[in-house]
């Protein structure tokens, strides 16, 4: 006896939504082969801020021909910040204006967890510590340091 | 009580549309990008102007398996809101996987086709060091011949005339040539590395001018610093997924010359 044509249709269409399942779990082993890594990193990030309450500042450097400037965003952090410029990297802690901490501890996860910035940069140049001069401007921190001769 | 909602999946990409969403003119683009500049507009414009949440879209394939939750309700990572009239704006809280760069940007393009957007406004940072000496962040803008050039000459501002794009609003751009769709791209001078909210106000004003968008940034400026310790983890998210979309690309000059 013939195949009830819906029938063939229908089985057309699990095997069509097999293939699809099966490419969308392939699609998504690469999601984590692209993502693993650095999730990998931030979450030992967040470790470090839910048990010590800091958090890592961003960073930027740019080459200016005989001068390296170390850009550091401290958004949100108070006057006073201690900054130690090495011949290969800078270190760099300032405490967070407690509106700041507030401003962004609206998150459940956050609340209470964060109070200060820490946090380094290796240089992609030697530089002479002796020369580093600061600027400050809108939560960045800017590091002037001539490299070594 | 169980409402209506549709679906439409696209290139990998469900849209679930769940709200009004309406027959607006423009879309405007918030992907994660330089200086979450597209990213800070478009949540900005969220608040203000109060849009509604319509359409959720979700791909458990390039997007984090994660339900962001807004005052006690789950939502999709990527959604887009709409005033149903003349604006919609899509968001995104997760970056997108590098290999979902390409599928999202096309999706997008033919979601607005299907449903009847005139023009799509990308709006993305392009880093530059005078940024950090402090200067205003200057307006560039690019766009598809027609409705949308036609936008981008009233903008005033300096067109982008040669260069490289590289990342999602490339994608947009090219699939939009490609479905003859409008597409404006404003490229705003910014950080590359920190989220840069006075270059998201400049992209809101220039955004005023072009297409009647009325958006105070006073509120933005006031609180930028405090929106760069928030979107501190977003951005560095965003950083390890541009490095892998060959952002650094835009920073050399194209083979051909004039």
């Amino acid at each position: 006896m013939a195949e009830d044509p819906m029938d063939i249709l229908m089985r057309m269409l699990r095997r069509a939504r097999m293939i699809e399942e099966r490419l969308a779990s392939l699609a998504g082993s690469l999601w984590w082969e692209y993502w693993g890594e650095s999730t990998s990193r931030l979450m030992e990030e967040v470790e470090t801020t839910l048990k010590d309450g800091v958090i890592e500042p961003l960073f930027r450097v740019e080459d200016l021909g005989d001068v390296l400037a170390i850009i550091v965003d401290l958004a949100g952090a108070g006057d006073e910040v201690n900054v130690r410029v090495y011949r290969d990297r800078v270190e760099v802690e300032a405490e967070l204006r407690r509106e700041a901490v507030e401003a962004v501890t609206g998150y459940t996860v956050w609340r209470g967890a964060v109070r200060r910035y820490k946090g380094s940069i290796t240089l992609p140049h030697p530089v002479d510590p002796s020369t580093a001069r600061y600027e400050r401007r809108q939560g960045l921190l800017i590091i002037y340091v001539d490299k070594e001769r | 009580m169980i409402g209506k909602f549709y679906e439409e999946e696209i290139d990998g990409f469900l849209f679930r549309e769940y709200g009004d969403l309406g027959r607006p003119k423009y879309l405007i683009l918030g992907l994660p990008d330089v200086g979450l500049v597209g990213s800070i507009a478009a949540m900005h414009i969220v608040r203000e102007r109060k849009l509604k949440d319509a359409v959720g879209v979700e791909s458990y394939a390039f997007l984090p398996p994660v339900a962001v939750v807004v005052d006690g309700k789950p939502l999709h990572p990527m959604r887009i809101y709409s005033d149903g009239e003349d604006f919609a704006v899509l968001i995104t809280d997760v970056p997108v996987a590098p290999p979902g760069v390409a599928p999202l940007g096309s999706a997008i393009v033919e979601y607005a086709r299907r449903r009847g957007f005139e023009v799509i406004i990308s709006v993305t940072g392009v880093g530059s060091p005078a940024r950090l000496k402090g200067g205003e962040p200057r307006v560039y803008w690019l766009a598809t011949p027609g409705p949308a050039e036609e936008i981008g000459s009233r903008l005033n501002a300096e067109k982008f005339e040669n260069g490289i794009i590289a990342g999602p609003y490339a994608v947009v751009l090219k699939e939009s040539v490609r479905r003859r769709m409008g597409n404006l791209l404003l490229l705003v001078e910014s950080y590359v590395d920190f989220p840069d909210p006075e270059a998201a106000a400049a992209a809101l004003q220039a955004l005023g001018k072009a297409v009647g968008l009325e958006v105070s940034v006073e509120k933005l400026l006031e609180e930028a610093e405090h929106l760069r310790l928030r979107l501190r983890q977003f951005m560095k998210e965003t950083r390890e997924a541009l490095n892998r979309l060959g952002k650094p690309l835009e920073y050399r000059t194209p083979l051909v010359y004039t």
